[in-house]
């Protein structure tokens, strides 16, 4: 599988959360070679049934597919188009960036930089956040965008040295990613029921891995995410590093036995991985899938990734790879890892 | 005109390195004019005839930051090669060197609240290009190497264009307009490092032999001046006054600008013992930021402002 192509189609996929289609169907086609059946839910998550066995563990696979972005919540009477973010945008870096707008056509704008004088302005405020799609009056935009549409910052997915690769909606694109890379390795059918999903709305509160997981009835999860990769300006303890490998989640509500069998897995494996440690929640699927149809065993697995939530998201492939070699690994002996 | 800019977005002319923009220029030549360079990195292009009484001018540089040194985790420091607004910076995807970056900023999630409340200095900042260490990011990028915006030139909405640094391009596609027309009593000057203080025209200016310079450029677009409204006549500038005589013959059918810095029109209107100035706008919206947005019916209302005056002086 040739990660780099995965992962610019995934990226290229609108899916602010909430309307995840594009993203959702584009996710969906990927699956479909390693699937019995593929499905896109009401709410907007990818379903994919990969192997069902009686009588073994059920392992769900999880990374979302949703992103954050904006929403139209005003069109201005000179044009402009007022909105809100979807999710945690950051409004510092907002300034100038380029923008589609998912009216019924895709129409292109640019977030609006207010007037500056010169000096430090402070970061752009909520009530400040216009999108200038370069129309001048409301009427124009009749039946093109409504309120409610979803808006997101375009980027494409830039090679940078070192495999290393820099775009947006790495978060979660990445995880997605690295699953399907995982079901590429796989070659024989695996021991156990293996399923699938690619939730939504995970930026607004981890409703797609509750809602959509719940039907699914897994025994054991795991989450693919991503998490903070060392930059200058952040704190080195809370941060892995790139080309490290996975970063195995170890968390209070995640399953501490899954956990270490990860850990000796890549260890046996060799494959590289450093350890990730929350001291209550994760603030992933992970939480939501822990939870799921009275209680789910659930690790988690993270990609490390600069610049979260901005559309210059950097992740390296070899991470990545770490990542889908491990989850095969833990699919091909899912006798020793799901106790 | 939108295939003009285009063009004129496509190639790149941080201050001082406007190499590959005056080449672009240069293609556009009629048979028999002349351009020259000097050293300041000017481009003036001359009539068969020779220097002319009236000189058409425009800034050709655009804002773009250099790069410094390297830390020992292969992120590179940034200088801005002119002031504009910090806010444009991070979360950014640029081009340095030829090679891809991204200017990024710790995640949301890490910030407190008054960091959030506050755009990020540039001094905090740092280009990323996927390099390993300080080595590596020093060799593939020497201190000063040019760090441009990336961005693509488009029609947005029905009429206007929204594209890579096009408040630096709209004067030049203004005056490639009328020197398609090859008219014979101008001259037409496209200035360097017009962002770092009017540097080129101010070398210039001491020599050119013009007795009148119109000088083309974008303005910032206000509840005053609109977009579509047509060209712009400021009434006056900061540290520029217009003749007038020379305000009057323009004043018609124009929106009427607030003074702003002008270094351009204030470099001829001082150097070689000075001559007369009259700076003509183009409305034009985030001006110094990477996607500017204007109307190009603009750009055809300051060319025929431009045929009109030429024509009466």
């Amino acid at each position: 599988m040739e990660l780099t192509s995965v992962l610019s189609e995934l990226t290229g996929a609108a899916g602010v959360s909430g309307l995840e289609r594009p993203a959702a169907e584009t996710a969906a086609r990927l699956l479909s070679p390693y699937a019995k059946q593929v499905s896109v839910t009401p709410r907007g998550s990818v379903i994919g049934r990969i192997c069902e066995k009686p009588d073994t563990p059920h392992l769900l696979l999880d990374a979302h597919i949703d992103e954050i972005g904006m929403m139209i919540s005003r069109i201005e009477p000179d044009g402009m188009l007022r909105f809100l973010p979807v999710g945690g945008l950051d409004l510092r870096l907002l300034c100038g960036q380029p923008v589609t707008v998912h009216g019924t056509r895709e129409i292109p704008a640019v977030v609006a930089t207010p007037k500056w004088d010169g000096d430090t302005p402070p970061a752009l405020k909520e009530e400040e956040l216009l999108l200038d799609a370069g129309f001048s009056d409301a009427a124009e935009l009749t039946g093109i965008v409504s309120v409610g549409d979803r808006a997101t910052v375009d980027a494409l997915l830039l090679p940078l040295q070192h495999n290393r690769v820099s775009g947006h909606a790495l978060d979660d694109r990445a995880g997605v990613a690295a699953i399907l890379y995982a079901l590429s390795l796989l070659e024989d059918e695996p021991p156990c029921s293996l399923s699938v999903l690619f939730s939504s709305q995970e930026e607004v509160g981890l409703l797609g891995a509750q809602t959509d997981g719940f039907s699914l009835q897994p025994t054991h999860a795991i989450a693919v995410d991503v998490s903070f990769a060392e930059t200058p300006d952040a704190p080195k303890a809370k941060c892995g590093k790139l080309e490290s490998g996975s970063m195995i989640g170890f968390a209070p509500i995640l399953d501490h036995a899954l956990s270490r069998r990860l850990q000796r897995l890549a260890e046996e494996e060799n494959i590289p991985y450093q350890n990730e440690v929350m001291g209550g929640r994760t603030g992933t699927n992970a939480d939501a899938l822990s939870l799921l149809q009275g209680g789910v065993c659930c690790g988690l697995i993270s990609i490390p990734l600069r610049y979260m939530h901005t559309s210059v998201e950097l992740v390296s492939l070899s991470d990545l790879k770490a990542v889908g070699k491990l989850l095969a690994a833990a699919i091909r002996k899912a006798g020793d890892i799901l106790c | 005109m939108l295939t003009l800019l285009q063009k004129l977005t496509a190639v790149t002319a941080p201050s001082g390195q406007e190499a590959p923009l005056r080449e672009l220029i240069v293609s556009f030549l009629p048979n028999g004019y002349r351009a020259s360079t000097d050293r300041a990195g000017n481009l003036l292009i001359t009539p068969p005839e020779g220097c002319t009484d009236i000189l058409l001018a425009t800034p050709m540089d655009e804002i773009a930051c250099l790069t410094g040194k390297a830390q020992e985790d292969g992120m590179i420091s940034l200088t801005p090669t002119a002031s504009f607004d910090p806010r444009i910076l991070p979360g950014r995807a640029v081009c340095a060197g030829g090679l891809n970056g991204v200017i990024g900023t710790k995640a949301v999630h890490m910030q407190s609240k008054e960091e959030r409340a506050q755009s990020v200095p540039i001094e905090k900042l740092y280009l990323d290009i996927g390099a390993t260490d300080k080595a590596e990011a020093e060799r593939l990028l020497p201190s000063g190497t040019a760090v441009t915006f990336r961005g693509e030139t488009r029609l947005i909405g029905k009429s206007r264009v929204m594209g890579r640094v096009l408040d630096a391009r709209l004067g030049i596609a203004v005056l490639l307009t009328l020197l398609r027309e090859a008219p014979r009593r101008v001259s037409f000057f496209f200035a360097a490092g017009n962002l770092t203080d009017g540097q080129g025209a101010t070398a210039y200016a001491a020599l050119c032999p013009a007795k009148t310079v119109l000088a083309v450029e974008a303005r910032e677009a206000d509840e005053h001046c609109k977009l579509g409204g047509g060209a712009i006549l400021p009434v006056m500038d900061k540290n520029t006054v217009y003749p007038p005589a020379l305000f009057q013959k323009a004043a018609d059918g124009v929106q009427y600008g607030a003074p702003k810095k002008a270094p351009l029109a204030a470099a001829f209107q001082r150097g070689g013992g000075g001559r007369e100035v009259l700076t003509v706008g183009i409305p034009c919206r985030y001006p110094r930021t990477p996607l500017p947005v204007a109307d190009p019916n603009d750009c055809a209302s300051a060319a025929e402002l431009l045929r009109r005056l030429t024509g009466l002086l």
